[in-house]
């Protein structure tokens, strides 16, 4: 039956809207409504340039008032991307830091830069691990350097592979394929990018462990968190999305994840910088086949929708802070993941559906018996209570991990 | 193709996009069936004695399923009465050809069929609904009617469930259609199997876990008449972004769907948001989220002679109406304005003005 317009809304249409262009010639500033704007937001409002940066430093102060994770004098880790998102965020600390004022930032951040950018040159790599480091040193934080691979290969000496100067941080070319012996090589490359995204989040709390620090800083902006959601929902993993993408991921007992650039766009941070002369590290990234993973699918998809529905982008990331988890706190958590892992439930859902599809393709027939017979019997003989080590996503993808 | 999964000896015809795995004919047809009996019996969907209504446009799932719940009900004992639901939108060259398919879905699975115009539920069809706003729009009319129509041809027949066709692609669909339009309460309830349970008639979706593919690849083998040809209204019709994304997905890993499905029912709306909640419409008592629903906005529209009332928000609704009834006393008050249109608006004019409730 067609279905068109069976998703007409009742009441508060909110359409994916188009791009809007309005006309700034003889515009004012919307804050102050005295200067002349120098930037325009969203494609809609226009702020001069101290309004601008004001209003910026409120948002990423506002958003740690407001979620108060982090206590005076603890330390937190700042995870380093290169970027103009590490860059801004560095510059919002060293600001807050140095204040005099009651809203003084307090606590201690420190860097954590993890090296993993296999699909360049040794010279390239190091000469970034140089710009983040020399980057550190203008700021006055103190930084480690971590090459990923490293940790792959031997995850139970943290201590020897996090380095406090980057002339101790080694660069191997056969990098790339330390990574790759970690996953089996019959998986996807959509299995592989999860396996590694994995790698990263357990490195990094870790590392934080290590290093003493009750809190993570990441950079996610509000793009990544809406690509995050989409990637959670494509793979399977409903029940992360919560922790995955929202203010404060606290999975860890006792490491909590805070993203304090969520609300902030690319463009805004770029601006930031480059008002502050601010130079951020950056590279040329290699282009990715959006075909070639889901992954890949999903960043290719909301950069579309960046350029032409800019508003889609932030309705996204709402929908996922309205969103919580299914099921009662429980203690059995996923292995690899950490979600806690929904116990059988009563009524049938799609994990379930899709192992009696499989339990039903791959059983004989046994033509002696009638049809009746056959179905009770496949009926009787299914058990969907073997999966429960991991959670949905996490059983896809655990039998590629080498271990 | 290699040789059957279930390694019955025999060759296999098509690959399960749900698992990956291969089947012959003879497996799939018996895999595919038990499938959607596990469904119906372990998300409890029906209960013995139960009158069921297949809604039934004739096209490939509505086929399907109705084929399936007969040969299920009967070989499974679920002792339900089976009945086909049409609804006639009123579109010439389009629905008075598929009824004609379901009409012989009557016939070859002996089942009673009723067909509920829009014309007699609403006085218009869907051909005289467009020739009054035009091609754009139209599919608003036609959603929201339809939906209202299903329900009300369930009471007529005194049905206890309705069954209706969706499959997982149109569920994994929806679900990030979903997400990308920030609407949460459908977010929340487009995965259920079962809906409309407290108040009005249970719909369920028997085919809930079944590929879009699978369906086809049955009616194929199976030799089932159905039919299919685009609505002539909305040809290319398609539900934009999110089905080309889920279309692409596809391409890559078939098996998204099922994750889809499975993110969509592990979701759930966190305690501290509002949502609206559903009561009923005070003029025609179906469910609905607001005083008056949809269907009656509409309606109301198109018998005043304002078609684009209804078409976007309820508070736009609201001005349009509130204009309008001031031109009528303006123009009805002074008695030379005698070329006044609405004097010889005899819709506008035979409208109970006490029936009119605040909007």
């Amino acid at each position: 039956m067609c279905s068109v317009g069976d998703d007409v809304d009742e009441e508060k249409a909110k359409f994916m809207q188009k791009k809007i262009t309005l006309n700034f010639t003889n515009a004012l500033c919307i804050k102050c409504r005295t200067l002349k704007p120098q930037v325009i937001l969203h494609n809609q409002y226009p702020y001069c340039k101290a309004c601008f940066l004001s209003g910026t430093v409120h948002k990423f102060k506002a958003l740690l008032g407001k979620n108060r994770v982090v206590q005076p004098n603890e330390s937190v880790l700042i995870h380093h991307k290169a970027g103009h998102a590490s860059t801004a965020l560095l510059h919002f600390l060293r600001t807050g830091l140095d204040l005099n004022t009651p809203k003084k930032i307090r606590f201690k951040p420190i860097i954590a830069y993890i090296e993993d950018n296999y699909e360049l040159n040794v010279e390239d790599r190091t000469h970034i691990s140089r710009q983040v480091s020399d980057e550190a040193e203008r700021l006055n934080f103190p930084i480690v350097f971590i090459n990923l691979a490293q940790y792959v290969t031997n995850k139970s000496n943290l201590p020897s592979i996090v380095h406090e100067k980057v002339e101790d941080l080694r660069i191997d070319p056969d990098d790339n394929m330390k990574i790759r012996a970690a996953v089996k090589s019959n998986s996807t490359l959509t299995t592989q990018t999860e396996i590694v995204h994995y790698f990263e989040r357990e490195l990094l709390l870790k590392v934080a462990k290590h290093l003493g620090c009750q809190c993570i800083f990441t950079t996610d902006l509000g793009i990544d968190i809406a690509s995050q959601l989409l990637k959670n929902v494509t793979l399977g993993r409903g029940e992360n999305i919560v922790y995955d993408t929202g203010v404060v991921d606290s999975r860890d007992m006792d490491v909590s994840v805070l993203r304090p650039l969520r609300n902030f766009t690319i463009k805004e941070l770029a601006l930031y910088n480059y008002f502050n002369h601010l130079e951020p590290v950056s590279f040329y990234r290699k282009t990715k086949n959006p075909y070639s993973s889901m992954q890949n699918l999903v960043e290719k998809f909301l950069a579309d929708l960046h350029v032409n529905y800019p508003a889609t982008i932030s309705t996204i990331v709402r929908t996922g802070d309205k969103l919580g988890v299914n099921n009662e706190p429980s203690e059995d958590r996923c292995m690899l993941c950490k979600v806690p892992i929904r116990k059988e439930i009563e009524s049938l859902g799609s994990a379930e559906a899709t192992n009696f599809s499989h339990w039903i393709s791959t059983q004989t027939r046994s033509c002696d018996k009638s049809l009746k017979e056959r179905t009770s019997q496949i009926l009787a003989t299914f058990d969907n209570n073997k999966y429960n080590k991991y959670c949905y996503s996490c059983n896809q993808i655990a039998p590629y991990l080498c271990q | 193709m290699s040789s059957c999964s279930t390694k019955c000896g025999k060759k296999a015809v098509l690959k399960r996009p749900k698992t990956g795995d291969v089947l012959c004919k003879e497996c799939f047809f018996e895999a595919f069936e038990t499938e959607i009996h596990f469904t119906i019996t372990r998300a409890k969907l029906f209960k013995a004695g139960m009158t069921v209504a297949v809604a039934a446009s004739g096209g490939k799932d509505s086929t399907v399923l109705a084929y399936i719940l007969k040969i299920l009900n009967e070989r499974f004992n679920y002792d339900l009465r089976l009945v086909l639901l049409s609804i006639d939108e009123g579109i010439t060259g389009y629905r008075d050809d598929s009824l004609d398919t379901v009409k012989r879905n009557r016939d070859d699975y002996d089942m009673p069929l009723t067909i509920l115009s829009y014309k007699d539920l609403y006085g218009w069809t869907m051909d005289e609904i467009v020739a009054e706003i035009g091609r754009k729009n139209n599919c608003t009319f036609c959603g929201v009617f339809r939906r209202q129509a299903l329900d009300r041809g369930a009471a007529l027949l005194k049905v206890d469930c309705i069954a209706t066709g969706h499959n997982a692609d149109d569920i994994a669909e929806t679900v990030l259609m979903n997400i990308l339009r920030g609407d949460l309460a459908r977010l929340n309830r487009c995965t259920s199997i079962i809906t409309g349970h407290g108040d009005g008639i249970a719909r369920v979706k028997p085919l809930k876990y079944t590929y879009e593919k699978e369906i086809v690849m049955y009616a194929y083998f199976k030799q089932l008449v159905y039919f299919s040809t685009e609505c002539i209204f909305a040809p290319n019709a398609y539900r934009g972004h999110a089905r080309v994304l889920l279309k692409d997905m596809e391409k890559i890993d078939p098996a998204v769907i099922m994750n889809i499905i499975h993110s969509g029912e592990s979701l759930t709306v966190n305690e501290e948001v509002n949502m609206p909640t559903l009561t009923k419409c005070s003029r025609c008592n179906h469910v609905s989220s607001q005083t008056v629903c949809k269907a009656c906005v509409l309606l109301e529209g198109l018998n005043r002679g304002l078609p684009k009332l209804g078409i976007g928000k309820s508070s736009k609704a609201k001005k349009m109406i509130a204009e309008h009834d001031k031109k009528k006393y303006e123009c009805s008050s002074s008695a030379e304005n005698k070329q006044c249109i609405c004097k010889n608006d005899p819709v506008g004019n035979s409208i109970d003005r006490k029936n009119d409730v605040t909007w």
